[in-house]
């Protein structure tokens, strides 16, 4: 019995989940973005003996009293697979228009398409396709790596996706629509590295980086306010939040090597929250150089060696196959949000183009700035809504006849 | 059972494959299906390629004429492709399942059955 005759192909919508190591993004198949976004983010508090778990922005930026920030996942990769669950109640429930007072009720009918990231490992795929058959009680499930839908979101099923998030950059060669594993070159440098390094410069210029919980403002005059009983945790959260917008709205990548010693650039300025300006002249670039030179860094992430991103592009597609190389360099995808500064395809072309590379012409290829950290959600709403698609579902059938392994087996 | 008849029904009727064979790892063929030629040559490669991916990423490997990308691998099964048709092989305690998809399969279900009768063969020895 294929899938396509228990999910009634056409008719039933699928939802397709994107989970990054920054936001969960949720959405109907067929659509161009997703409907909902949320941060990979459990707001913990606890009571006695009773937790309640704090998800989506609504309570996330209400200031609760003892409320620990949990992560569940980083770099990538979902270290605690019951708490992004909780993560995913919240957005299916809402997704579905549900509105279940209890979450542990929800029960899904939709065939649900996973995007993962290439580094995922298997053991997470068999505790999420447990989660998603026996407590959502879902018909079908298709587990999708997000380097392959941000390639077909980019009308291709050939290319090397440089794909750099929140939580780790990754060179990852695709070809005729299948992921390369064994020639995956990744990084943990990536968006949230530099939210630190920016972080750190603001610290060294101490700029107050005041969240709107944390001050009274009448007319002009600003005083601080201090909320008894919330956690440190919360409050990195709200700055790593708040730094994080400084860094999308005046932060680029140079077009040319740059460090500290160069000649200053032009200033630019960001209005706080409470109405203060923070000024960033050089450091707006230097910053995100770090993905072209992680040297820069004299934290541990730098000191391990980690390859910039031109090294990271070029060694994957040379260890690749010779036959298929030249397809990879005219196809370099650059996709998720810490590849949207806008200099970065012509940094990315001129310092591959530097690398001399005598045989192959190579070509980077612009998606859309503006949606390129939903790149991998859109391909997978593409994939998911081909008319050929429904008859590869993995049903819930072939899940009890073959064991949670079965997501890793049947999905390349 | 006989292994002609593990290709036969198990791995072809399924309608998932084209082709499919059994190799020992010694290099010895235990059974293929009605048309199918494995060269000696290719064994060759497909047993040394489980322990070192290099000997397949250069150069692929040829199949009844179809020659095949390497495209992924782990410590049981490699899966290698040309444009909609795949080959996987899945390596098991004394033998290595070859199951081959064109374009009339898709290779999601291909995968499936070659992992369950490659699990069912490490369950009984083979």
């Amino acid at each position: 019995m294929s899938a396509g005759q228990i999910s009634g192909g056409d008719d039933i919508s699928a939802l397709v989940i994107d989970t990054g190591s920054r936001n969960v993004r949720f959405g109907f198949s067929g659509n161009d973005t997703p409907t909902l976004t949320i941060p990979s983010v459990v707001g913990a508090q606890s009571s006695g003996t009773e937790t309640s778990n704090f998800v989506g922005d609504t309570e996330l930026l209400y200031p609760h009293k003892h409320m620990d920030i949990e992560r569940p996942v980083t770099n990538g990769v979902i270290q605690n697979v019951e708490k992004v669950c909780e993560i995913y109640s919240y957005g299916l429930n809402r997704l579905t228009g549900r509105r279940n007072a209890d979450l542990s009720e929800l029960r899904v009918s939709h065939p649900i398409l996973m995007i993962d990231p290439i580094v995922c490992p298997s053991a997470v795929r068999a505790e999420l396709v447990e989660y998603l058959f026996e407590t959502l009680d879902c018909p079908a499930v298709y587990f999708a790596h997000s380097a392959v839908t941000a390639c077909y979101a980019s009308a291709r099923y050939t290319g090397l996706v440089l794909e750099s998030g929140a939580g780790y950059t990754a060179a990852v060669p695709i070809h005729e629509g299948y992921a390369l594993h064994n020639h995956v070159v990744s990084s943990p440098i990536a968006g949230d590295v530099i939210t630190g390094i920016l972080d750190s410069k603001l610290n060294d210029k101490h700029v107050d980086l005041l969240s709107p919980y944390q001050y009274f403002k009448r007319g002009s005059s600003v005083t601080h306010r201090h909320l008894p009983g919330i956690t440190d945790s919360y409050h990195a959260f709200r700055r790593a939040m708040l730094v994080e917008d400084i860094k999308e709205s005046i932060c680029d990548v140079p077009d040319v090597p740059m460090d500290d010693s160069t000649d200053p650039t032009p200033p630019e300025s960001y209005s706080l929250p409470d109405g203060s300006t923070v000024t960033l002249g050089t450091e707006r670039l230097t910053v995100p150089e770090v993905l072209f030179n992680p040297t820069m860094l004299d934290t541990t992430a730098g000191r391990n060696n980690n390859p910039a991103v031109q090294g990271m592009v070029v060694s994957s597609i040379a260890s690749c196959d010779e036959s298929i190389q030249r397809d990879l360099f005219q196809n370099i995808l650059p996709v998720g949000g810490s590849t949207a500064f806008p200099q970065f395809v012509r940094r990315l072309t001129s310092e591959i183009d530097t690398m001399k590379l005598p045989v192959f012409k190579t070509k980077v290829h612009s998606y859309n700035p503006a949606e390129r950290g939903q790149a991998a959600w859109t391909g997978g709403s593409i994939l998911s809504s081909l008319g050929t698609f429904h008859q590869l579902w993995l049903d819930r059938a072939e899940f009890l006849e073959h064991g949670k392994g079965v997501a890793n087996t049947k999905f390349l | 059972m006989s292994w002609q008849e593990y290709v036969d029904v198990q791995l072809l009727s399924t309608g998932t494959l084209r082709h499919a064979a059994i190799l020992g790892h010694a290099g010895d063929v235990w059974a293929t299906s009605n048309g199918f030629n494995i060269d000696q040559a290719e064994i060759a490669k497909i047993i040394k390629g489980h322990d070192d991916f290099s000997i397949l990423q250069t150069g692929g490997l040829t199949l009844n004429g179809m020659k095949y990308t390497f495209i992924r691998g782990d410590d049981k099964t490699l899966y290698m492709k040309k444009l909609t048709n795949g080959v996987f092989l899945r390596k098991t305690q004394q033998a290595i399942i070859v199951g081959v998809h064109d374009d009339q399969q898709v290779p999601e279900p291909a995968a499936l059955t070659v992992a369950k009768l490659g699990d069912y063969l490490e369950s009984v020895g083979y």
